[in-house]
This record gives C-alpha cells, sequence and structure tokens, in this order.
C-alpha cells in the first residue's frame, strides 16, 4: 500500500498500458524507457531477448528503489514473451511494493474487448489496494479525459507533418510525443516547453518548416516497434545527411499513442456515454472500463496484434497521408512479432509501388554509424 | 578445384534438385509409406521399445493420410498446443508443423529448409522450427491444408509464423488468443480469461467445419473429450512409472513420444500408444529392467532437443550413466476435459499450460518435477530464437538453486545443426556431470564408434 512516504510513481513500458487507471488511482505513470546497456542485464535475462526489455531492467537495476528508472509500482503486460520475462525477473529480483501482469488481447471485436474490461477491472482492483483508495468514476472520467487532452495535443502536432513543408523533424516530433512518458499533466507541460504546445509550432516560429528541411526531398514513414530516441536521432539524421526526411513515425514511443482513439473514439470523449458491458444495461465503472478496453484494442496496431492486413492498411494510409515516398521498417532485434511482420509489409508496399528498406538493430544508437549507410544507400536508392 | 571438392560440390547439386524436385513428388507418393510401413513391420525387433513401433505406424498413417489426395481437404495445419480434439471430433487430420520441422531436422533437410526461409527475408534469429516449418511450406513439402489452427501460448512467434504461413497456402488461419492471466489478475479476469478463450476455441470450430465441409458434431466432440482424457490417464500411468529408480527407459527414448502430445490428443491412436507405453514401462519395471546397466545420476530436461543427429544422449546416457528420467514436455498439466462442456474445458487446458503467463509458474512446476523425479540435476536446452523458453531460465535456476538441485543451461538449437558444436555441447555436459559427481567414462554402456 502506498504510505505517505512512499513515492507515487508507477513505470510502465507498452504502448498498450491503459495509462488512464494509474493515473485515476491517484499515482504517476511514467514510462520506463530503458537507455541503460542491455549487457548488464545478461546476468538475468538471456542475451537473444528484447534489447529494449533487457535495457530496461539494467537501468533499473543500475537504479536504487524508488528512483527514476526503478518505480515502486510497475504495470507490466503480456504484449510479448520478453515483457512476460520482463516481469518475472523485475517481480523476482528487484522486489518491487507492487507489480501487476496486464492480460492485452490481440484480437479486437466484441469478445477481446469483453475480456480486456474485465482485465482492465482486475487491474483497477490492485491499484485500488496498493494505493489505498477506491478508484471513483470522477477519477476514472478526468484521468481518461487528461490523457486525450495530450493525445489531441500531440495529435495536432502530427497533423502539421502534412504540410510540404513539415514543421518538426522526427526527432523533435518523437521528442515531443516522448512527454506521453509522463503524466498527463506533467507531459502537458512539458509540451508547452518544447514550444511544441500549439499546432505548426516549430524554432522560428509557427507555420515554418523545421531548419533542416529543403524541398523537394523524399519524405520518408518510418515504423517499427519501440525504438530509442537516440537511435530514432541517428535515422533521423542519417536520412537528412543523405538527402531525405522522416515526417512521420509508426512506432510504440510515437504515432500509437497519440492516434489512440483517433477513428473509433477516444476513450473520454466529452459527452459520449459510457460503453455498457456486454450484456448489461448499466454503465458507471464497467462502461468506462469497456470504453476504454475498446480504445485500446482498436488503435493503429503495433506488430503484436493479430490481423497483420490491420497493420498494413495503417501503414499505406499513412503513407497516403502523409505523402512518403518510401518506408524504413525498424524491427529491434529477437523481436519476433515485427520480424515476422516485416517480409509481409515489405511485400504489401512493393505492390503499391512504395521502397521499403528492412534493418533490425538494437536498442540503442550504438549502430548509427551501420544505419546510416544503409538509411544512406536506400535514400540514393528513391 | 580438386576431385573432393568436385564431388562435394556435385552432392550439393544433387541435394538440391531432390530437395526442389523429387522430394515434394515423394512425400505425396503412396509407394513411400508402402515401404515405410512395410520397413517398420519387418524392424519391429530393433526398435529400442516396442510402443515405439506403434507410434511409428500412428505416425506414418497419419502422415499418408495428410498427403494423399483423399484426405486434400482434411488436413488442418496446428501449433505445438492447439486443441486438436476438436479437429479429431471432425475426421480431420491435425499436422503440427513443428513436428514437421523436427522431422526434417532428423532427416538432414532443415538447412535447405532455413536457407529457403531466409532467402525470403524471414530472420534468422527467430525459431528455427517455424523458420524451417515456413520454408518447408515455401518449398512445396508440407501437405495441402483446408486451414491453418494455431495458439498464441506458449510463443509470441506461432501466431507470426502462422499468419505467414497461412498467406503461403492460401487459407484461412484461426489464431485462438490466449490470455496470460497470472494469480494477481483477480478471479474476475480469470473467468473472462477462460470465457473469451472458451468462445475462440468454439468459433473456430465452427469456421474450420465450414472451411472443410466436415460436420462438427456434438456426439464427436465428447467422443474426442472422451479419448483425450483416457490418452491422459495412460500418460500419467506413464509418468508415475517413470519415477521409478532406476529409470525403466532413457530419456532420448522418451522424447519420440512428444510427437503424440503434440498432435495426437483426441484420437484412439494416441490412446494406443500411451497404453502400449505404459505397459512396457510396467514390465520393464516388474522385470527389473532398467535404462542403463548403471544409473549414476538421475536428470530432468527441459524444452526440447536437438532432432539432427547429435551425440547427447548417446554421451548421457550410455557414455555417462546420467539418464534422463523425464522431459518438461511431458509433463501433464491440465485437469480431465468434461466432454459435456468442451470448449470451456479446452480453453481451461490451454490457460492452465505452466510455460505461460507469470514466468514464476513454469520455475516452480520444474523445482516440483524435479522432486518427483528424484533428480540429481536439471538441464536446459535453450534453443535459439526460443523466447518464451530462454528467457525465464535465471528464474528457474534460483528457484532449484534455493532447493540445492545444479542447474545447467545447455545453449543450442534444435532444428538448425549449423549452429551446433559438438564438441563444446559434450564438454559443457561433461563438466556438468564431474559436478554431479559421475566420474568421467562410467557410463553404462559403451559408446558407439563415431562414423
Amino acid at each position: 500500500m502506498v504510505s505517505s512516504g512512499t513515492s507515487r510513481a508507477a513505470g510502465w513500458f507498452c504502448a498498450l498500458t491503459p495509462v488512464e487507471l494509474l493515473t485515476a488511482a491517484g499515482l504517476a505513470p511514467r514510462r520506463l524507457l530503458g537507455g541503460a546497456a542491455p549487457a548488464a542485464a545478461d546476468a538475468y535475462l538471456t542475451p537473444n531477448l528484447c534489447p529494449y526489455v533487457r535495457s530496461a531492467f539494467a537501468a533499473a537495476l543500475a537504479d536504487e528503489p524508488g528512483g527514476p528508472a526503478r518505480p515502486p509500482a510497475v504495470v507490466f503486460t503480456n504484449s510479448c514473451n520478453a515483457m512476460i520475462h520482463l516481469h518475472g525477473a523485475w517481480t523476482g529480483h528487484l522486489g518491487p511494493a507492487f507489480t501487476h501482469l496486464l492480460s492485452v488481447p490481440r484480437h479486437t471485436g466484441d469478445a477481446a474487448t469483453d475480456f480486456f474490461a474485465a482485465a482492465l477491472g482486475g487491474l483497477l482492483d490492485a491499484l485500488e489496494s496498493f494505493a489505498g483508495r477506491p478508484v471513483t468514476d470522477d477519477d476514472l472520467q478526468a484521468a481518461m479525459a487528461a490523457c486525450d487532452e495530450l493525445r489531441a495535443r500531440l495529435r495536432a502536432l502530427y497533423a502539421g507533418q502534412v504540410a510540404a513543408a513539415p514543421p518538426l523533424s522526427a526527432s523533435h516530433l518523437l521528442e515531443a510525443a516522448r512527454t506521453a512518458a509522463l503524466p498527463p499533466a506533467a507531459a502537458l507541460a512539458a509540451l508547452r516547453e518544447t514550444g511544441c504546445a500549439q499546432p505548426r509550432a516549430a524554432p522560428g516560429g509557427a507555420g515554418r518548416p523545421h531548419p533542416h528541411w529543403r524541398p523537394h526531398r523524399p519524405r520518408l514513414l518510418l515504423t517499427g516497434s519501440v525504438l530509442d530516441p537516440a537511435l530514432v536521432a541517428a535515422i533521423d539524421a542519417a536520412a537528412g545527411a543523405a538527402g531525405a526526411d522522416v515526417v512521420i513515425d509508426d512506432l510504440c514511443l510515437g504515432s500509437r499513442y497519440a492516434f489512440l482513439g483517433e477513428e473509433g473514439g477516444t476513450p473520454g470523449a466529452r459527452g459520449a456515454r459510457p460503453d455498457p458491458p456486454a450484456g448489461a444495461g448499466g454503465a458507471g465503472r464497467d462502461g468506462l472500463l469497456r470504453r476504454i478496453a475498446r480504445a485500446y484494442l482498436e488503435r493503429p496496431p503495433c506488430p503484436r496484434m493479430a490481423r497483420g492486413e490491420r497493420r498494413e492498411a495503417h501503414v499505406l494510409g499513412l503513407l497516403r497521408r502523409f505523402h512518403c515516398h518510401g518506408v524504413l521498417a525498424f524491427a529491434l532485434k529477437f523481436c519476433d512479432t515485427a520480424l515476422y511482420d516485416q517480409p509481409r509489409l515489405k511485400t504489401a508496399l512493393a505492390a503499391q509501388g512504395v521502397p521499403t528498406l528492412l534493418c533490425a538493430s538494437e536498442y540503442g544508437a550504438e549502430a548509427a554509424g551501420q544505419v546510416a549507410t544503409r538509411v544512406g544507400a536506400f535514400v540514393e536508392m528513391l | 578445384m580438386g576431385t573432393k571438392d568436385r564431388w562435394a560440390g556435385l552432392k550439393t547439386q544433387a541435394q538440391r534438385a531432390f530437395l526442389e524436385h523429387l522430394a515434394p513428388r515423394l512425400v505425396r507418393s503412396g509407394l513411400l509409406y508402402d515401404v515405410l510401413e512395410r520397413l517398420t513391420r519387418l524392424r519391429q525387433a530393433d526398435y529400442p521399445l516396442k510402443a515405439t513401433a506403434v507410434l511409428a505406424r500412428s505416425g506414418l498413417l497419419l502422415a499418408r493420410r495428410a498427403y494423399s489426395r483423399r484426405y486434400r481437404r482434411r488436413v488442418v495445419w496446428t501449433n505445438a498446443f492447439a486443441p486438436t480434439e476438436i479437429l479429431y471430433a471432425m475426421d480431420l487430420l491435425p499436422f503440427s508443423l513443428e513436428v514437421a520441422a523436427a522431422t526434417a531436422a532428423s532427416l538432414g533437410l532443415s538447412d535447405h529448409l532455413l536457407d529457403v526461409a531466409e532467402r525470403h527475408w524471414y530472420s534468422s534469429d527467430a525459431c528455427a522450427f517455424h523458420r524451417a516449418a515456413i520454408g518447408a511450406a515455401l518449398a512445396g513439402l508440407l501437405p495441402e491444408p483446408a486451414a491453418l489452427l494455431c495458439t498464441s501460448h506458449i510463443c509470441d512467434g506461432a501466431p507470426k509464423a502462422f499468419a505467414r504461413l497461412g498467406e503461403v497456402a492460401a487459407r484461412p488461419v484461426f489464431t485462438l488468443d490466449t490470455p496470460a492471466v497470472g494469480g494477481a489478475s483477480g478471479t474476475r479476469a480469470r473467468a473472462a480469461a477462460e470465457a473469451y478463450l472458451a468462445r475462440q476455441i468454439a468459433e473456430a470450430a465452427r469456421d474450420i467445419s465450414r472451411a472443410t465441409g466436415a460436420p462438427l458434431r456434438p456426439e464427436r466432440l465428447r467422443g474426442a473429450c472422451a479419448l483425450s482424457n483416457e490418452a491422459r490417464r495412460w500418460m500419467l500411468e506413464c509418468a508415475a512409472l517413470r519415477r521409478s529408480r532406476p529409470a525403466p527407459i532413457p530419456g532420448g527414448q522418451a522424447f519420440g513420444f512428444l510427437f503424440a502430445m503434440f498432435q495426437m490428443q483426441g484420437s484412439a491412436a494416441a490412446v494406443e500408444v500411451y497404453r502400449a507405453l505404459a505397459d512396457e514401462l510396467a514390465a520393464r519395471r516388474r522385470e527389473g529392467r532398467a535404462a542403463v546397466p548403471r544409473e549414476n545420476a538421475r536428470l530432468l530436461w527441459l524444452h526440447l532437443r536437438p532432432y539432427y543427429p547429435a551425440r547427447i544422449f548417446e554421451f548421457l546416457e550410455q557414455g555417462q550413466g546420467a539418464v534422463v528420467t523425464f522431459e518438461e514436455f511431458s509433463h501433464v498439466y491440465w485437469e480431465e476435459l468434461d466432454p459435456h462442456d468442451p470448449f470451456t474445458s479446452l480453453a481451461r487446458k490451454c490457460l492452465s499450460h505452466f510455460g505461460y503467463g507469470e514466468a514464476s509458474r513454469r520455475a516452480l512446476a520444474v523445482a516440483a518435477l524435479a522432486q518427483e523425479y528424484d533428480v540429481g540435476g536439471v538441464i536446459h536446452f535453450s534453443h535459439w530464437g526460443c523466447r518464451q523458453s530462454c528467457g525465464g531460465v535465471r528464474l528457474i535456476k534460483d528457484e532449484l538453486r534455493r532447493r540445492g538441485v545444479p542447474f545447467l543451461a545447455l545453449d543450442g538449437d534444435c532444428v538448425d545443426r549449423r549452429s551446433y558444436a559438438e564438441g563444446q555441447t559434450l564438454t559443457r555436459l561433461a563438466a556438468f556431470l564431474e559436478m554431479l559427481g559421475v566420474p568421467a567414462g562410467s557410463g553404462g554402456a559403451p559408446m558407439a564408434a563415431r562414423g
């Protein structure tokens, strides 16, 4: 239970984690982005496991209990085997006050939503017990509204990238999107500080392209799962040096968070009636959880979700919407879900005449040089 | 280029020509199965266990049917933990792709299949079982399916590989999304998980019935569940008999029966196989026949084994008298099915797999097995590309250490022999056995000479 002297920080990893529930429980959700050398975790997690997971665990090992990389409460998802093992290692070796393994469906639809809503109920019960106070419907709705506002701000930034002269470089865009790693109120404040609180904001004033943009350069989409911001910066720099611009991302640390609810309705949309639970006539908590469940399942799909055609359709949609000429598809090494998706994605994009570069990389920017070479060669080909 | 190199080159070309042009036809030839069945009968006495001969005959019959034109619309590609009961209920033929990959490895075909997959952009970091299956599908070596059925447990790779396989075969894929619900999830979430999975199984059964034209009759489904339960009872009998000291059969021989575990549950053949094995184990125990002449150590084996020729078990068991008394995947972890509520009980079966969900489940299950089989050590074969298995090795090691059980994580690959280094592997095993107090070269029987 959270005592008065205990930090309220609650760590999370996967973009499928419903941050709304953590916020509603009075905790301060913080996305754990790793950043330590993965090899430091090798004594606990096999080296041929996701480098992001290993990096996050290594960062926790190096930190004090309650520190930024090792908060007292941590929520995991069963997004992949690596994440399940991170839960095992974290619970077994770091002994935090609270952990929870949330089961997230791979399917969408009513049956999956029903199950996920029940799973969210289990998480909420556990959070209430940890926080030592009940979570009311008002708490939930306020949290949903706060997260929606953050996403709306981020979506407005993304919308600006449609312009022929995109106002934000990929690095800047991802830096803004990374604010979603913070609790919603802090994230909004951080957005303001980065100068990204308003649409089309950019260094130099509204409506102007970012400093490295030049006309008539190929526009690229960067897709993948979780990429270290330093690696994204390296990719961005490599593309820029080769004469192209990464204008939009399809990443867990980026647009997948921002675009949640864009098409299917945001969890906290004002005026919307809570989705009643299947088979019941009531609203209230169950309805709110069901709405959150549906929004998360129907958000832009990551490689982990079933029905690869949804992801394909989403990527093609992004290409059209943001007028892209090519795709950089980065998978983390040992990310089975992304690695199996890559051949299909490449084939599907080739059928549409869209050139695609497939890469597998470590989480950090250690391979920046190799990345630069490959991206450079790809851009030359465009 | 010397003569030797020239011959090597010709051999490679001949192998390639065989694999690309002849092999797809050969596996579909009834004559092949006639010959193999005859050989099996003639050489029955050569099988180490009578039950192995029963298993071999069942496997051949299944393969013959799967590749024959008569059963064209009856084959369903499955993964290791798919609920095959629903398929047998419809007289359909489950064809386990992991078993196929293992078979290909044992026949020396996996190099080619992995190469095919890699030429189609499949990463060499992914599990070789699934890559080899994809390679086999691309090479036309698999029987044409009517549908594909897989579960998302216990690994991420299976549903993704099956999605790709469905595209290669141009057939519908039914993926059973298996939730991972741990102890902290709450009763409601666990009940919801069961309901969610049961509904998926029921829908998959209905849709496969439509896709294949095979009727799904409640009485047939009850029958398949009843057969699954009967086989389960025999599996438990076998598991109990294998606790005997000394161990009645070597683990190297017992591994073959995983074919029945992964592919035959719900069939009469599985009952026949496990009954035969139980009878034989009981007879061996009565007669005092042991796996090896001198049992120097008892081991528990985790995950699977190399399926290409490798001397690991020969070294351990015949060479050093260190018997693998039991293997993890033979563990019966599920309750009896309720034939009158098949979908819910099949869902419970899937959800109860100890290797899925919180990693501590597996660690505790392994520790319990180590105690049950009174083993002196545990070996985990860390198959490259198997994230679900290798990721939890440290937890298992720590749990066993708390109980004073020595543990060895042995790196390797079950299907890709290109990354197998026999010398290193045997050296590590020898060092482990030394730690267990097994004197070098003290085995129950001399190892067969190489070559």
